[in-house]
């Protein structure tokens, strides 16, 4: 008997022995509405200390010498100012805009957006699709760039959306949450208190989130100029820890001089700087 | 959710439940892990099920979701995992032997890295082709073919079969 054969059997004598437990699709059901109450709780209780705290903007955290915080359930922040308070605030940075960067057209999606000069482009080669690439960091439905020294990879895209799109943080906090778990990335609790708020738009200021995860931070938004049926996502996939984004300011501020080029940025951002 | 997609979904998770609970147990080797895997899984298609349904292969999305969780417990697991003492059984005559060959298979399958084995459980049970498979793990199919070799060679070691030979194309590289 060849290799492949003894694994064949063996590998399907142990499956066929193995004593199958019942699933109660009704429990499934039971769990899924009991996860979707309990993220809505986080939400509303994160909202409820911001309010009562006088703080209207959530800020993400500054300092790329601080990791994310751990996987696992998060109780909503008790500190009055926003999280980014264990370390000092960075001074801001006067945004200038990437103005010298070079404009490029999607022609999957009806977003154009910039990219330093000596980028690499990496066209999509047909849209985004849940079923296909909500796993994939390397889709074929990115539109991608890629850094000269290749080490950074900067994707865009458009995630389509289900039912009725909200303008409100708590939609963008509870889909990204979504968004996280199935794509397998991490932490997906705590994105509300590590979230950076986003503003599509100079004068209307459509909500976006810009979020770190473990590996990567992405920027989300939907709505105003951009589809209204997606979220238009845009990613670096490196964390801010890694040195191959230092020369760029860190993985956050690369991103936001990526989504600068599409008219979002930090709501934190004095408009005379949105341009 | 209409009550027409309620039916569905059930009807869904009666009909593969007890695939996707024999995959996962493939994937993790532990009953019980196998069972939250498999209900993290169906919640997961549940929250997009009207999505799910309309998919060209819905089995399909819901086995992806399946490996995407085992993979997070891998990365939780791998710092405490030990390795498998294989049990060197003389072969004897009877259907006892066939258990026990059976038996010592599926532990050097276990003993296999965390996607060394996901290959090997979608190429043997699941009968996935290197494209299905890629898609599945979200890796390249170059990727696949490798992890495949290497889960091929270091099973032939630990079972006791010559090192299987690599494709043509492969060798002269």
């Amino acid at each position: 008997m060849t290799l492949d054969q003894r694994l064949n059997q063996a590998v399907h004598h142990v499956a066929d022995a193995v004593v199958v437990p019942v699933v109660d699709p009704d429990a499934v059901r039971a769990r899924a509405h009991r996860n979707r109450r309990q993220a809505g709780a986080l939400v509303a209780a994160a909202a409820v200390v911001a309010v009562v705290a006088g703080v209207t903007v959530l800020t993400g955290r500054g300092d790329a010498s601080s990791p994310i915080p751990p996987a696992g359930p998060v109780a909503p922040s008790t500190s009055v100012s926003p999280s980014i308070s264990e370390s000092p605030p960075m001074s801001p940075q006067p945004r200038t805009g990437p103005r010298s960067w070079e404009t490029y057209e999607s022609t999957q999606y009806a977003f154009a957006i910039g990219h330093p000069r000596n980028w690499t482009e990496l066209p999509a080669t047909r849209r985004w699709t849940w079923e296909f690439d909500v796993l994939d960091a390397v889709s074929q439905g990115h539109e991608a760039f890629l850094s000269p020294d290749g080490h950074v990879r900067v994707s865009a895209w458009n995630a389509p959306l289900d039912g009725t799109r909200e303008e409100s943080i708590p939609y963008l906090v509870e889909w990204v949450e979504d968004y996280c778990k199935e794509s397998g990335n991490s932490p997906c609790t705590g994105i509300a208190d590590r979230a950076v708020e986003l503003c599509l738009e100079k004068w209307d200021c459509h909500p976006g989130l810009l979020v770190p995860f473990k590996h990567d931070v992405q920027a989300f938004f939907s709505g105003g100029i951009y589809a209204q049926d997606a979220m238009t996502v845009v990613a670096v996939w490196r964390p801010e820890s890694s040195r191959f984004v230092e020369s760029y300011g860190g993985s956050q501020r690369l991103l936001e001089d990526f989504i600068s080029t599409m008219q979002v940025w930090p709501s934190s951002t004095p408009r005379s700087q949105r341009r | 959710m209409r009550q027409i997609d309620e039916d569905r979904f059930t009807g869904f998770v009666r009909a593969h439940s007890a695939t996707l609970f024999r995959t996962a147990y493939l994937l993790t080797g532990d009953y019980q892990r196998a069972e939250d895997l498999v209900q993290t899984t169906l919640v997961r298609v549940y929250q997009r099920w009207p999505r799910v349904e309309a998919m060209e292969r819905p089995l399909g999305y819901a086995r992806k979701v399946l490996v995407s969780q085992s993979a997070s417990w891998w990365r939780r697991r791998s710092s405490h995992e030990s390795p498998l003492l294989l049990l060197d059984e003389p072969a004897r005559g009877d259907r006892t032997e066939e258990v026990a060959e059976h038996e010592r298979v599926w532990q050097a399958v276990l003993s296999l890295p965390p996607r060394q084995r996901a290959v090997t459980v979608l190429r043997y049970y699941e009968d996935m082709t290197e494209a299905e498979i890629a898609e599945t793990l979200a890796m390249a199919p170059g990727t696949v073919k490798s992890h495949s070799h290497a889960a091929s060679r270091r099973l032939a070691d630990l079972l006791g079969e010559p090192a299987p030979a690599l494709p043509a194309q492969e060798a002269t590289s």
